[in-house]
């Protein structure tokens, strides 16, 4: 709920910036003409406010503290990969060196540890860069736990560890507000309902990415999802699960456009790989239009890049073979200059500003 | 912040890792489905690629590195294993194995020699998988010599040959084939070094058909 929370006093942050620096500016002083007294206020009131979002949650105030703070991100995220890494190394290195119950105690307690210091972390700090960080590792050690577990004793390996794991990463998700852990934690139970789709049917588990239609009803589940599940946190939480459905069900019907993998339908492969390649662009086509709509970037960008894809696939198959190489290519440059024409156009048209004041 | 969602990640991580030990501990208990002293032929040392894993592990080989191509995977046996009457390549499935160890089928493919091409019966894994099955108990009752023949997870596939030998041919291959070596038999076998090893493993199949190593024996 924290996160959700700063993400809107970030917002509102950025707004009076924002404001700030066009009252500041010439251009609009030609237009609106504010008093001493007015601009006196002005300033005391955006001075206050940046103030106070700052010290309740930890925005940033200025273009250079948002520049510093994406460093922050990155270097954590990056770091906690490498802390990870780290871990799993160092695991391997010296469990040789002892005895089963000791291997078994020490991956019990790591994650444990971990979780601990997340909390410790998430309790002292109000933007949750340590938290991401220790979240991911705490995760990682979760993973290694289990996974080396089930190789000292000798387990089959199953699909049952995938469902822990995704339940861990979503409740560090929606505890610290951590949408990372979130994209892994869908992604997991995904993984977790296929491979139970799998088994069911007989087949090993591990195989579940043999049989992409079972991806389809999944993917839109996730993409769905935020209409289903009312949350008056973690607001943005929403567009994860609409970027990880929306890329696990175009995915999909791209492999079974183009891999020739098994389906379910009862149809020779051709005609099923044509009937998927028309899904494809019909579901692209409708994610864009449905961004659009609803103001989703992360769903336009990911509708128009396979939309992208899957037209220029089409197009190989159509002409790759019989066509000179130089006309191939040319043609697809200037159908990729027809796209960029048509979405410019349509941009246009989408950038209709209301009146000021306007209810 | 409210305290349910970290119980909760408490819960899942203690709940995760006792239904893990749980089932490990289920496995070794009772009386065990099969005990087999296997040699470095049917249990090679998985090569680690630096000193980074000084964990041992030990890889069961069959007569087949990989998979077994098997006379007993006819046609009756595959639809009996839930393979559909188009017999053209599908997805692998799980099966249980009775694999025999230095017995009749191991003689057989012996004087046939025609594993791979090459074949030097020193080196050769005396492990032959002999018939498959959904349920292992049934596969049990049908071989009932511990001593001889093992049951365990496998995986039966179908696929496509080679340009050489074109014809669809179904396998069979263990479903999890390295077994790890806990202390102290590991330092015993990191005694020997890496260059052509030669011991013994008392190997035990618990009620699982899971193993695991009870005893080591350098040669």
């Amino acid at each position: 709920m924290a996160n959700s929370t700063a993400a809107a006093a970030q917002r509102k942050a950025d707004r009076i910036r924002a404001l700030r620096e066009e009252i500041s500016g010439a251009e609009l002083r030609d237009v609106l003409q504010l008093t001493h007294e007015q601009l006196a206020r002005f300033d005391e009131w955006s001075r206050n406010g940046l103030q106070e979002l700052e010290r309740q949650f930890d925005v940033d105030t200025t273009s250079s503290q948002r520049r510093v703070s994406w460093g922050m991100r990155i270097a954590a995220t990056l770091g906690g990969f490498a802390l990870c890494a780290a871990l799993v190394l160092f695991f391997l290195r010296y469990w040789g060196y002892l005895e089963t119950w000791q291997q078994v105690a020490i991956l019990i307690a790591t994650p444990m540890l971990l979780l601990a210091t997340t909390e410790f972390a998430a309790r002292r700090e109000r933007a949750r860069y340590f938290t991401g960080l220790f979240g991911l590792v705490a995760l990682t050690a979760f993973i290694m736990n289990l996974a080396v577990l089930g190789s000292i004793f000798n387990l089959v390996p199953t699909e049952g560890a995938l469902l822990p794991w995704g339940v861990f990463a979503l409740l560090l998700a929606y505890r610290y507000g951590l949408r990372l852990h979130l994209a892994i934690g869908i992604a997991l139970l995904t993984a977790y309902a296929a491979a139970t789709v799998t088994t069911l049917q007989g087949n090993p588990w591990n195989y579940f990415a043999g049989r992409p239609e079972v991806f389809l009803p999944l993917g839109l589940a996730v993409f769905l999802a935020p209409f289903a599940i009312r949350r008056s946190g973690n607001t943005d939480f929403d567009p994860v699960c609409r970027q990880v459905g929306a890329v696990t069900l175009l995915t999909a019907i791209l492999a079974l456009a183009e891999s020739g993998v098994p389906s379910y339908l009862p149809w020779d492969r051709e005609t099923i790989a044509r009937l998927y390649e028309l899904v494809g662009l019909a579901v692209s086509v409708g994610a864009i239009w449905w961004g659009i709509a609803r103001g989703w970037t992360g769903t336009v960008n990911t509708g128009a890049v396979f939309f992208t894809i899957f037209l220029f696939t089409r197009l190989y198959h159509w002409w790759w073979l019989w066509m000179p190489k130089y006309l191939f290519f040319a043609l697809i440059g200037l159908l990729a200059i027809g796209l960029v024409a048509a979405f410019k156009n349509l941009r246009t048209r989408l950038a209709i500003t209301p009146e000021v004041g306007a209810a | 912040m409210k305290t349910g969602s970290l119980v909760a990640a408490i819960v899942t991580l203690l709940v995760a890792n006792a239904f893990v030990l749980f089932h490990a501990h289920a496995n070794r208990t009772g009386s065990a489905d099969s005990e087999l002293v296997l040699s470095e032929r049917e249990l090679t040392q998985v090569p680690m690629p630096n000193d980074d894993d000084s964990g041992v592990a030990l890889r069961m080989q069959w007569v087949s590195p990989f998979r077994q191509q098997a006379d007993f995977l006819d046609r009756n046996k595959l639809r009996s294993l839930g393979f559909n009457d188009n017999f053209e390549p599908q997805q692998p499935r799980r099966v249980y194995a009775a694999v025999e160890y230095a017995g009749p089928a191991w003689a057989a493919q012996a004087q046939r020699g025609d594993t791979l091409g090459q074949f030097n019966p020193d080196k050769l894994s005396q492990l032959v998988a002999i018939d498959a099955g959904l349920n292992p108990e049934r596969l049990r009752a049908k071989y009932p010599d511990r001593s001889k023949v093992l049951v365990m997870a496998a995986v039966v596939g179908m696929s496509s040959g080679s340009p050489s030998k074109p014809n669809l041919y179904a396998w069979i291959s263990p479903a999890n084939n390295e077994i790890h070596v806990p202390r102290p038999f590991s330092d015993q076998i990191q005694k020997m070094g890496r260059s052509s090893p030669h011991f013994h493993v008392h190997l035990r199949f618990g009620k699982s058909f899971e193993p695991w190593v009870v005893g080591v024996e350098p040669l």
